[in-house]
């Protein structure tokens, strides 16, 4: 299950455990060095999607200061996706890595 | 812009917006608010637009997705259940009111038998509660009624009747395919269960039917003249020397029993309702 960068933050940033929405958000910016920003509205809309597809689900809700927060927990098959698609970019990533380290004559010989 | 008034032109903004979500999704609209304020209250106004633009969005793509849903989880089989009687009492009345101005001679033509047939007994059908017999009876009503479109009118074709109501330029046999198949299917979706009690049948039937007492009032007959029979039905209100006014008041006259009709039909829905719910 391929996962899009955005739900792949979402669900890397719940591995330590339940967030509300916009600490979802700021971690998900905060691992992704910034490339990942997302706005309530999107958060939401991915966490839904991720919610039918069994990726997270709803921990419990809970009122601070008169907002309303939900915090989400991410399932075993979450983990299973998240992880798998890790194991995906990092052979991904080594496939580069291995030829960029190569000399260049090397490389025009292969 | 003091800390507080951004903060109250973050919240307007952001309530604005998570009107978008529909009702039945107002507590998730709620959460993405909140958490749209937390952003702004974090990153300052500047994330306001992207923050409200995001969140007008989101409500507004929940709400096909809702439409949806409830279309789908909708009690469309218990609603059509309910239908048969007021549908069959609405239909029997309807074509009452097109048949008497129409028709002065006897016997009954087939087309007629099995409009006139089909309606009465998907009436009584529905007032027991039978599937079958008012099925039967709506579908003799909506192959009579789709016969002259198909090409087996009788002598005088439905299709060739301009109004069944004089002056009102309704084709009442085109407009009454869609129901008479909803009958249909009303018919087929009521459960078999036992029979109800006699005294519960006769209450229903006489609601069925009392519409249809009062469209064969002597409000509804025909002013016949001779070799009208087509005319009549063609020429509409106007066409003797009556003026504008006088017309109208005849409008009103030959429409009135139709319009009482209405009252015990809806009276009739009123009390199944009030039966369903009981």
């Amino acid at each position: 299950m391929e996962l899009r960068p955005a739900s792949y933050f979402v669900l890397a940033s719940l591995l330590d455990g339940p967030l509300h929405g916009y600490a979802i958000s700021s971690r998900a910016a905060e691992l992704s060095g910034g490339e990942v920003r997302l706005t309530a509205g999107t958060l939401y809309g991915a966490l839904d999607r991720m919610a039918a597809r069994g990726l997270v689900e709803v921990e419990r809700e809970e009122t601070v200061e008169g907002r309303l927060r939900r915090y989400y927990r991410i399932t075993g098959g979450g983990r299973d996706a998240v992880v798998e698609e890790a194991d995906r970019l990092a052979s991904a990533a080594r496939v580069v890595q291995a030829r960029r380290r190569r000399p260049r004559h090397a490389r025009g010989l292969a | 812009m003091s800390g507080r008034s951004r903060r109250r032109v973050s919240e307007f903004l952001t309530g604005v917006a998570s009107l978008t979500f529909p009702r039945a999704r107002r507590a998730d609209g709620r959460v993405v608010r909140d958490c749209a304020r937390e952003a702004v209250d974090a990153a300052g106004l500047r994330a306001l637009p992207r923050e409200c633009l995001s969140l007008a969005i989101a409500g507004l793509g929940t709400r096909p997705r809702e439409a949806a849903l409830e279309l789908r989880h909708a009690p469309w089989r218990a609603a059509l259940s309910a239908l048969p009687l007021p549908l069959a009492a609405a239909t029997l009345v309807v074509w009452i009111f097109g048949f008497i101005p129409r028709y002065d001679h006897w016997p009954l033509g087939e087309g007629w038998a099995m409009l006139l047939g089909g309606s009465l007994l998907a009436v009584v059908g529905a007032a027991l509660r039978h599937r079958w017999l008012t099925a039967l009876g709506a579908t003799a009503t909506l192959a009579a009624a789709a016969a002259p479109y198909l090409g087996y009118g009788t002598d005088v074709a439905i299709a060739h009747t301009p109004s069944f109501f004089r002056g009102w330029s309704v084709d009442i046999g085109a407009a009454s395919l869609l129901p008479a198949l909803l009958l249909v299917a009303g018919a087929l979706s009521l459960s078999p269960r036992p029979r109800p009690p006699v005294r519960e049948v006769m209450g229903r039937l006489a609601l069925g039917l009392m519409p249809a007492v009062v469209a064969i009032g002597p409000g509804t007959r025909p002013r016949h003249r001779a070799g009208s029979r087509e005319r009549g039905v063609s020429a509409g209100l106007g066409g003797d020397s009556l003026g504008a006014g006088a017309d109208a008041l005849l409008g009103v006259q030959r429409r009135l029993p139709l319009l009482l009709a209405v009252v015990p039909l809806l009276l009739a829905l009123v009390l199944m309702r009030r039966a369903g719910r009981a």
